[in-house]
């Protein structure tokens, strides 16, 4: 698994009775280096978990080759490739299964939730009574489940939102062009692109990458735009092999192109709740710190040693 | 028209009883009018979840209302056992009954404990520190009481045990919420215990649960396995899980908080009229598992001993599902007998007489809102028939269910 992604995903691996192993990322398109993976594969090996990210699907085509040849089943976290498409085709029917979040700040708003595709028939009966405490009939179990149930009213909240969501792809791609606009030509910063290649994209995020030329380092970037109220934040940062979060167990190896990457981006505000005319505000500021730099560290520094 | 006679069973090719099925669980439901106003003021928030006031309110009120420190709401109970055992850092064998819902049992599976079954005492379906004690080896970390139907499990006696061995005590009171034991909250006893609010329990959040601890370290412990989130991190846990509450669900949860009095006392009303039904026929067989102690009343247990009523609970069983009642054979036939334990531990039989017994003797029948009197009245008829042609349905039942 990467460590460029969710926190959750070592703990869940955890708790499946796995040991988390992870390996490093592609500079382009920041999803799983497939070279990384085949490299780090040994007889213990009982899964490829590959995640999807917001700006690129995975490596679909070299995972599924390398899950065939070496036999180490694969399945995709797909949390941040809801409505996307790898080569034409919807993300959600690769791997052995791909799975979806219903959190309320995903595409689909289900509260708190998620979900599981599949193409395999036999697994999706095994998912159902899994969630379900492994029950097969009148209390008797095929083996241990656990309560995963989604609730009525969660699932309520979900379907009215997915009826919803073509309109709401279009908004979260007009605020992403509403951005883009107002960063154009702030040297020392670049964003992620949602590439025109004619695949689908879920235009959730707005990722601000902080170059070197940039004045400011991210993080400083970052507690002045939070200092303002705007609720950015770094982009998987730290990484999870560098997370004093992320369970003991877990071994840190050298990542290079992660541990680059996890210093770099900023996760800027995004959703229903920003106003028109809120990005242009925000790459107003990013123009105020370019222009006072100087100021801007002295004031920092000042802060630390008063 | 009120059935009399064999042949008027649904079983014996007679109409079904209740057209609908007459469900067990509580399925308890707040006024419409309420819901729409709590869920109103989700919308107008747009705070969906990740600890959201009405999952700070909910766990404040029920913790007031339990009368214990902390209280930390979580996705269900199945979750709740999961955050639990690794709040608490267990590990290696864990003492529990067999007699349970599965979960109790697959949430230390999850959390990598290995269950040790632990026999129930055949007048309370509970483990006992007797029962226990003999079970306790250099590898038990942990023993997990169940407080089957609301009644307290020893909780005294677990205490001093537990104490004297230095391992940890914790409780599964799914059953449990507005119980008491010794006039003292169920939330209070052990380390830590856990409630269920399913749907079908008398408390409802649709799904839900929490976690009830009056300590307040171990209560940091469990807010942080319950989540990723680095702002919620109170102490050095194992593992985390998100685990989190949602406002839909607390929203449920405090309206349903408004209404439990008077569930509790629709449930003792049902509850009577099922006995009063039992006393005329001596027949003895409804558990009266609340004696002298505040019980929520939201099962309605009925013991089939074969040679008072005539015949098996498997039997009546039948019977009930022909009229449309979907009776419950709770909990059997008890989790060592499930899949995987059973393979695991092929033994286990052999240590756990009264949990067989118990598991083929007791049939769950239907309280809550959902029922009103004369629901209980219909069943209690298609029972006294049951009762007074014992021996013809024997007979013309034999060759097709198994006793």
């Amino acid at each position: 698994m990467p460590a460029f992604t969710y926190a959750g995903l070592p703990h869940l691996a955890q708790w499946a009775g796995l040991r988390p192993r992870f390996c490093d990322i592609d500079a382009f398109t920041h999803a799983l280096d497939p070279k990384s993976v085949a490299g780090a594969i040994s007889n213990e090996t009982s899964l490829i978990l590959a995640v999807h990210q917001v700006n690129s699907p995975c490596f679909v085509a070299e995972f599924e080759q390398l899950s065939a040849t070496s036999g180490v089943p694969l399945i995709f976290d797909s949390v941040h490739g809801a409505h996307c498409t790898y080569r034409g085709r919807p993300i959600g029917g690769f791997g052995l299964a791909e799975v979806f979040s219903l959190h309320a700040t995903k595409l689909l708003n289900g509260f708190e939730g998620g979900y599981v595709t599949t193409r395999d028939g036999g697994l999706a009966e095994v998912l159902r009574r899994q969630r379900n405490f492994g029950i097969i009939d009148d209390g008797v179990t095929a083996g241990i489940g656990m309560n995963a149930k989604l609730n009525e009213i969660h699932a309520a909240a979900a379907l009215a939102c997915l009826d919803g969501l073509d309109g709401l792809v279009e908004r979260n791609c007009a605020r992403y062009r509403a951005y883009s606009d107002a960063f154009t030509g702030i040297e020392g910063l670049d964003w992620v692109r949602y590439e025109n290649n004619g695949e689908q994209w879920n235009y959730e995020f707005f990722l601000l990458e902080v170059d070197d030329d940039f004045p400011l380092s991210r993080d400083q970037a970052v507690e002045i735009l939070r200092g303002e109220n705007a609720l950015a934040r770094p982009y998987y940062s730290p990484p999870l092999h560098r997370s004093q979060h992320c369970p003991d167990f877990v071994s840190t190896p050298e990542l290079p192109v992660t541990e680059r990457l996890a210093q770099r981006f900023i996760q800027m505000p995004v959703g229903e709740s920003l106003l028109p005319g809120d990005e242009r505000v925000l790459a107003e500021l990013f123009r105020f710190m370019r222009g006072h730099a100087p100021d801007i560290h002295a004031a920092f520094s000042q802060r630390r040693n008063p | 028209m009120t059935k009399r006679r064999l042949d008027d069973l649904g079983i014996f090719g007679g109409k079904p009883e209740f057209q609908e099925p007459v469900h067990v669980g509580q399925l308890n439901l707040p006024p419409w009018e309420r819901f729409e106003e709590a869920f109103r003021g989700i919308f107008a928030r747009r705070y969906f979840t990740n600890h959201g006031p009405l999952v700070r309110e909910l766990d404040r009120r029920l913790a007031e209302y339990l009368g214990v420190r902390n209280v930390v709401c979580v996705t269900n109970g199945t979750v709740a056992l999961m955050v639990a055992c690794k709040a608490m850092d267990l590990h290696g064998e864990v003492i529990v009954p067999s007699f349970t819902f599965p979960a109790t049992v697959q949430a230390l599976s999850w959390a990598g404990l290995t269950p040790v079954f632990c026999d129930i005492d055949p007048q309370t379906h509970n483990i006992s520190a007797a029962l226990a004690e003999p079970l306790i080896s250099p590898r038990t970390s942990a023993i997990l009481g169940v407080h089957v139907w609301g009644r307290a499990c020893d909780p005294a006696g677990l205490q001093r045990l537990c104490n004297a061995r230095g391992i940890r005590l914790f409780f599964d009171a799914a059953h449990g919420l507005g119980c008491e034991h010794d006039g003292i909250s169920l939330a209070t006893w052990g380390d830590l215990a856990i409630y269920s609010f399913h749907a079908t329990k008398v408390f409802s959040s649709a799904e839900g649960g929490c976690l009830a601890t009056d300590d307040d370290r171990l209560a940091e412990r469990v807010r942080t396995v319950r989540n990723f989130h680095v702002a919620e991190t109170f102490d050095r846990v194992p593992l985390r899980i998100n685990g989190k509450m949602t406002e839909a669900q607390a929203a449920m949860g405090l309206l349903s908080l408004e209404n439990l009095d008077h569930w509790i006392r629709r449930n003792v009303e049902l509850y009577r009229r099922y006995a009063e039904w039992d006393v005329k026929e001596s027949v003895g067989a409804f558990v009266d598992y609340a004696g002298s102690q505040r019980s929520n009343h939201q099962y309605c247990i009925f013991d089939v001993d074969p040679a008072r009523l005539g015949i098996s609970r498997n039997q009546l069983l039948a019977v009930m599902r022909a009229e449309n009642v979907l009776a419950r054979r709770y909990f059997y036939p008890g989790v060592h007998r499930l899949t995987p334990y059973n393979l695991l531990f092929p033994d286990a039989d052999l240590s756990l007489p009264a949990t067989i017994a118990i598991s083929e003797r007791l049939l769950q029948l239907p309280l809550g809102d959902g029922i009103d009197l004369g629901t209980v009245d219909r069943i209690t008829a298609i029972m006294e028939i049951c009762y007074r042609h014992a021996g013809e349905l024997r007979v013309r039942m034999e060759p097709t269910i198994q006793q």
